[in-house]
């Protein structure tokens, strides 16, 4: 679209022409929202003038960017809606809930050694009603689970060494969810990138990308964390070695929300970082590696996450998968699953987020997979328990696919 | 990537020709960059949406909020073109479906018309005086500018037929104007 203008995110660009209303999920399930047209660059003409002019139902916003693929102008509606909210949205009424969902480093840090107790304990009804009493965390939702060893710890015990076989290397940013959560996530990728012939080297620091931060106004914290991934993706661009990661929403807020958000440089590692499903098909494409897949005898549905279709490599996967033999792929219409994030755990969000995700628990129950394939991982959980499908990601399907 | 046809520009004339392309058995790619103001018109009042829907449905890729930046040539045959997310697409076939100046597929300076995506030739008055009509309600000249092409739709490069594009939609210039 055309360049940006002058104005801060191209507000002025906007023709009214309320095409981004039509794809906002918030809009669709909440009167109260006001929706991306006057949320963003409308409201923005106000808040300039005075800052008693923002509005505070700016907090139901998804931040699922539809509204900026939709705008014909290349006005930034959904980035114009996040810098409001930090700049002037108020504290929240829920500060330790907020802080607890955000800080995914810090608590999965804290759970990791006690897996097996906070798994058990979580889900338990008086624990949850204490969450959800105390501290705004729906009692409905199932949490994800915390896995007693870290994929980092996993890594340095039981693949570090072999790495070094190898001659060529990546970088992987691994995310919070495979640390603590899910470390078969992160061996898949292992098997994966060392099937392509490369090792995998962690970088020299990471945190958590900080996308739970930002939704949750802690933009201090973010911007802290930024800076140290900004400044460990430095030394592997040095190294010559290219970034690649598992997890949509991390990558996009890495690649994309730490400039246009938080206004840090980018510039040095952008075009060095990748999911992983983009850089091993550009590899198979030019002929440099080779994978041998055996049958898998699976139908499957791949969801297009929002963060996912904003990058806009979803094409990446989908022809990596069609290359397994057995496959049968469908692609889902892309829909939002109504997560976002931390979004849906909070009590007051949780009927809106279930009223969005409805539309697209309907289609994958039409389409009946064996599983449902998405780069997201907080779709994940939402769509687990939205439809009871088991969700995985594309590099689990294709190490398991791996000769 | 490959594809058979890659069409770039997802409004009502670019879903149609995947459309038709898909129906054909032909594997094809639409770059959308956003949803068009098509959808807007009445006579059209959300088609273009549904229309990005259905072709997911017929295995037509759809690549929502992209834009083509530049092509890359082998004479007068494009072999590929590149994106704004940094997908490099190549076909067989190629349809410029960016519609007129308000989507900028074709963008006006003061003393020229240009197609920026491709760079496609484009008819246009040389004179400027002759672009408006002073009535602003009456039929206006500058809708009939448009790129030029071949008897059955190919676009023309530095004065050359391209061997593998074809223009459709608004791009053309011509047939409608803003009074409807
Ligand atoms: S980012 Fe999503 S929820 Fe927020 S205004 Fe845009 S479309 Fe609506
Ligand atoms: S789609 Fe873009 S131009 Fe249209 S109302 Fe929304 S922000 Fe404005």
């Amino acid at each position: 679209m055309q360049k940006n203008n002058d104005s801060f995110l191209n507000f002025e660009a906007c023709l009214k022409c309320s095409i981004c209303n039509t794809v906002c999920p918030m809009m669709e399930v909440n009167a109260l929202y006001p929706g991306p047209k006057k949320s963003g660059p409308d409201q923005e003409r106000y808040r300039l003038k005075d800052p008693a002019f923002y509005d505070y139902a700016l907090k139901y916003c998804l931040n699922c960017k539809r509204c900026e693929l939709a705008c014909p102008s290349g006005v930034q509606v959904a980035d114009l809606i996040q810098r409001a909210k930090l700049q002037y949205g108020s504290r929240s009424k829920h500060p330790v809930r907020d802080a607890i969902l955000a800080s995914t480093d810090f608590v999965g840090t804290m759970a990791s050694p006690f897996a097996l107790i906070v798994n058990s304990v979580l889900p338990l009804k008086p624990v949850k009603a204490v969450l959800d009493g105390a501290f705004g965390i729906d009692s409905r939702r199932t949490f994800p689970k915390y896995s007693s060893e870290k994929f980092v710890t996993w890594f340095k015990l039981h693949a570090q060494k072999e790495q070094e076989k190898y001659s060529k290397f990546v970088s992987y940013f691994h995310g919070c969810y495979c640390n603590y959560n899910y470390p078969q996530l992160g061996k898949d990728f292992v098997k994966v990138v060392n099937a392509a012939g490369y090792g995998v080297h962690l970088l020299e620091k990471e945190r958590c990308c900080g996308v739970a931060l930002i939704a949750n106004g802690m933009e201090k914290q973010a911007r802290k964390q930024a800076l140290i991934n900004i400044e460990s993706f430095g030394k592997a661009v040095e190294k010559g070695e290219t970034i690649l990661t598992s997890s949509s929403s991390c990558t996009f807020m890495m690649r994309s929300e730490y400039r246009e958000i938080l206004d840090l440089p980018t510039e040095g590692y952008r075009d060095s970082l990748f999911l992983a499903c983009k850089w091993l098909y550009e590899k198979i494409e030019s002929g440099e590696v080779k994978l041998k897949f055996k049958p898998l005898k699976m139908k499957l549905a791949y969801h297009i996450a929002c963060h996912m279709q904003k990058l806009g490599w979803q094409n990446h996967t989908i022809e990596l998968l069609k290359m397994i033999p057995g496959v049968e792929l469908v692609v889902l219409n892309q829909k939002c699953c109504g997560i976002a994030g931390t979004f849906g755990f909070k009590k007051e969000n949780y009927e809106y987020s279930q009223a969005i995700g409805a539309n697209l628990f309907a289609d994958i129950k039409e389409a009946a997979p064996d599983a449902v394939v998405t780069e997201c991982e907080t779709c994940k959980w939402q769509i687990e328990m939205g439809t009871g499908v088991p969700v995985m990601n594309p590099l689990s399907v294709i190490a398991a696919a791996l000769e | 990537m490959k594809y058979d046809v890659v069409v770039i520009g997802g409004g009502s004339s670019g879903c149609r020709a995947a459309k038709a392309n898909a129906a054909k058995g032909r594997s094809v790619c639409v770059v959308s960059a956003g949803l068009t103001l098509q959808a807007t018109k009445p006579e059209s009042e959300g088609r273009v949406y549904a229309d990005l829907y259905e072709l997911r449905k017929m295995g037509v890729a759809v690549l929502r909020g992209d834009t083509v930046l530049s092509g890359s040539w082998d004479g007068a045959k494009l072999l590929e073109v590149h994106t704004s997310n940094g997908l490099t697409l190549q076909a067989d076939e190629f349809i410029l479906a960016t519609g007129r100046f308000f989507s900028k597929g074709l963008v006006s300076t003061m003393d020229t018309v240009f197609e920026p995506v491709l760079g496609a030739d484009v008819d246009f008055p040389s004179d400027r005086e002759k672009w408006f009509n002073a009535d602003f309600f009456a039929p206006q000249p500058f809708e009939q500018i448009g790129v030029r092409t071949t008897a059955d739709g190919h676009i023309f490069i530095k004065g050359e037929a391209a061997e593998n594009v074809k223009a459709v939609g608004k791009i053309l210039g011509g047939e409608r104007h803003a009074k409807k």
